[in-house]
């Protein structure tokens, strides 16, 4: 899987490069909207990461070309811009998703693999892993091919999981991913706690390996071997 | 008092004394001059008249109305007096003031009484009427002078009222200049001057000030960004719990001060009225919508939420602001409700009400909308969610209340 990171930020491109590479992705770095318009003219990226604010112009304008040209790259907008207007814009012009500055790498993780699953298999995308099926479009989880009754909480859960598998994920970007930015509206995270215990619960009854691992003092970790 | 009236009763003081003093003055100083000029005249006659004596009779002297009465005299002492006095005349069959020369006069060793009267009539009817021209005079000039006055402050104070109305009415956040009316007056255009000078410099900073926070609160993301993203590599590496723990209170600390950043740019663009568009909104659906939105959260904190009455709504305003306000005052009341506890919403045709239990007492309702006054010591809380909705019901025009009854704490607005 190819991904195009357009950042002007040296520092933060390659964190997210270092952090996608783990995941198996190939990743390349352009730092100016020009340098972006040059790749994406060569190569077809599975999906686009795009500042809006670069040193030689709006990245949206940049998102304007590529859907006038009728380009099949998913793209996610990460702006340090206030959300309303940019979010609404980008979105307006064809973006996939939206992000905002700062972001959790899992949580960007979790974005790619969920754009490039929409952009590639239009929407029906089985995701496996060992005994796990999961369709994605229709929400149905299977384990030994046992249908698994997911609440929907649970259900990102999970996908954020295998999404992320093998990465330690922290309680906060856990509970960012499931309450949104409203997340900090709760004194501690224990709620998370609750539904973890309960997909491992559900996970287990049907048959599944414990690959949900608590670790200590940091938070939880989907261990693949 | 008013400008205008205070300088025009000084003139008018003025005047009307002067006039109350000029009038008998001048009138007493033309009959003087008068009177002066009759006796000077009567002295040149009695002098005529003793030259005459001294080649003729005194009969030859007899006059009209015995004005000249010339009679000889036992008298030696030669002198004259001059004095007024009412005397009948026939022919008008009234009395008239006279001014009377009584004089002894020596002749060729014969002596003379002669007395020589004149009638005042004709100088004071003179004088009297050069008073009454007077008085009238003044009367006009007083008229004028009110006049003049009326039509001062209603034509020539008219722009410097002007200046006044729209100063008051100046707001430096509401992004308009008042334009001055022109005037000829060229104080009122030197202050009007001088005025526009102040505001653009008022409304100059303001914007500087304003974008100030808008590039920092935007410059920050990237840094924090890079943090965040340092924070989740590390998080990757052989890490001990102990080191794992720092790490998630530095994440804590992250997220927080990207909502404030956010929530600072947030009301910058609120006062800056970045949010033009409106459109027509269904209060009710709103409501109902943040309801769902914090559907879960609510039962994770097991929380009831109870729905009073839910009437229609609606406002002419910007959706995503309406939003925002909505979901602020219900993650306030969230924010602030124990667990076991409920939060109520209701909504009438013109008022939408959260309100939610608590053990505490009544909040400081005059510090509560204030910028970083918190109120409570939960450290997640940016302080900052209430101003925002007291911005936005500025903005539009509404009124945020609050109330504390039976336990609770009662956030309402009112939309007319």
């Amino acid at each position: 899987m190819n991904i195009l990171i357009v950042e002007d930020e040296p520092a933060l491109s390659k964190s997210i490069v270092t952090y996608l590479k783990q995941e198996g992705y190939t990743c390349a770095v352009a730092a100016t909207a020009a340098d972006a318009l040059a790749k994406t003219e060569v190569f077809d990226y599975d999906c686009i990461l795009l500042d809006i604010m670069l040193p030689d112009g709006n990245g949206l304008d940049l998102l304007r070309t590529l859907k006038r040209d009728k380009r099949t790259d998913g793209v996610i907008v990460i702006s340090a811009k206030d959300a309303l207007d940019d979010k609404i814009t980008g979105l307006q012009l064809g973006a996939d998703d939206y992000l905002a500055k700062p972001f959790y790498l899992p949580e960007l993780s979790a974005r790619i693999a969920s754009v490039i699953r929409r952009r590639k298999f239009e929407g029906s995308n089985e995701l496996e892993l060992n005994e796990i099926k999961i369709d994605t479009a229709s929400r149905m989880v299977r384990v030994h091919r046992h249908v698994v009754d997911l609440t929907k909480k649970e259900f990102d859960l999970l996908i954020y999981f295998i999404v992320n598998k093998n990465r330690v994920l922290s309680k906060t970007a856990i509970a960012e991913h499931l309450s949104g930015s409203d997340a900090d509206l709760f004194e501690n995270f224990d709620f998370i706690y609750a539904h973890i215990k309960n997909l491992k619960k559900k996970l287990a009854a049907a048959g599944a390996d414990d690959y949900l691992k608590s670790v200590y003092g940091m938070g939880y970790k989907f261990e693949v071997a | 008092m008013r400008l205008i009236r205070y300088i025009s009763t000084r003139y008018s003081l003025y005047t009307i004394i002067l006039a109350i003093l000029s009038v008998p003055l001048f009138y007493f100083l033309v009959q003087r001059i008068m009177m002066h000029n009759l006796d000077e005249s009567m002295g040149y006659q009695k002098n005529w008249i003793r030259k005459k004596l001294e080649t003729g009779p005194p009969e030859d002297f007899t006059s009209y109305n015995n004005s000249v009465i010339i009679a000889p005299t036992k008298d030696t002492v030669v002198r004259d007096s001059f004095y007024n006095k009412d005397i009948f005349i026939p022919d008008d069959d009234e009395m008239v003031k006279h001014r009377v020369l009584e004089s002894v006069i020596g002749v060729n060793g014969v002596y003379y009484s002669l007395r020589i009267q004149k009638s005042m009539l004709e100088d004071m009817d003179l004088v009297q009427s050069i008073s009454v021209l007077q008085f009238v005079f003044i009367l006009f000039l007083l008229a004028g002078l009110f006049l003049i006055n009326r039509n001062l402050s209603r034509n020539i104070l008219k722009p410097f009222q002007d200046t006044l109305r729209k100063l008051a009415g100046y707001r430096v956040d509401k992004h308009q200049t008042p334009q001055f009316e022109r005037t000829a007056i060229q104080e009122f255009g030197e202050l009007n001057r001088s005025l526009d000078a102040l505001l653009l410099r008022n409304a100059s900073l303001y914007k500087a000030q304003k974008e100030f926070t808008e590039n920092a609160a935007h410059e920050t993301q990237t840094p924090l960004a890079i943090i965040q993203s340092k924070l989740d590599l590390l998080l990757q590496t052989p890490v001990n719990g102990e080191q794992a723990g720092l790490v998630e209170e530095l994440n804590l600390s992250v997220r927080k001060l990207q909502k404030l950043n956010r929530t600072l740019l947030l009301l910058t663009k609120i006062e800056n009225n970045q949010f033009p568009e409106t459109e027509s909104i269904d209060i009710k659906t709103v409501v109902m919508h943040t309801a769902d939105q914090f559907a879960d959260m609510v039962t994770e904190k097991q929380i009831q939420l109870e729905t009073g009455p839910m009437e229609t709504c609606r406002v002419e305003a910007n959706g995503p602001l309406i939003d925002i306000l909505a979901s602020n005052l219900f993650s306030n009341a969230f924010r602030h409700t124990a667990s076991g506890g409920t939060i109520r919403m209701s909504l009438t045709q013109h008022t939408f009400t959260v309100s939610n239990t608590t053990s505490g007492s009544a909040l400081n309702a005059e510090q509560i909308f204030r910028r970083f006054q918190k109120q409570s010591t939960d450290s997640r809380s940016t302080g900052l969610g209430l101003e925002i909705c007291k911005q936005i019901c500025e903005l539009y025009g509404y009124r945020l209340q609050y109330r504390f009854l039976d336990q609770r704490h009662y956030f309402s607005v009112s939309f007319s």
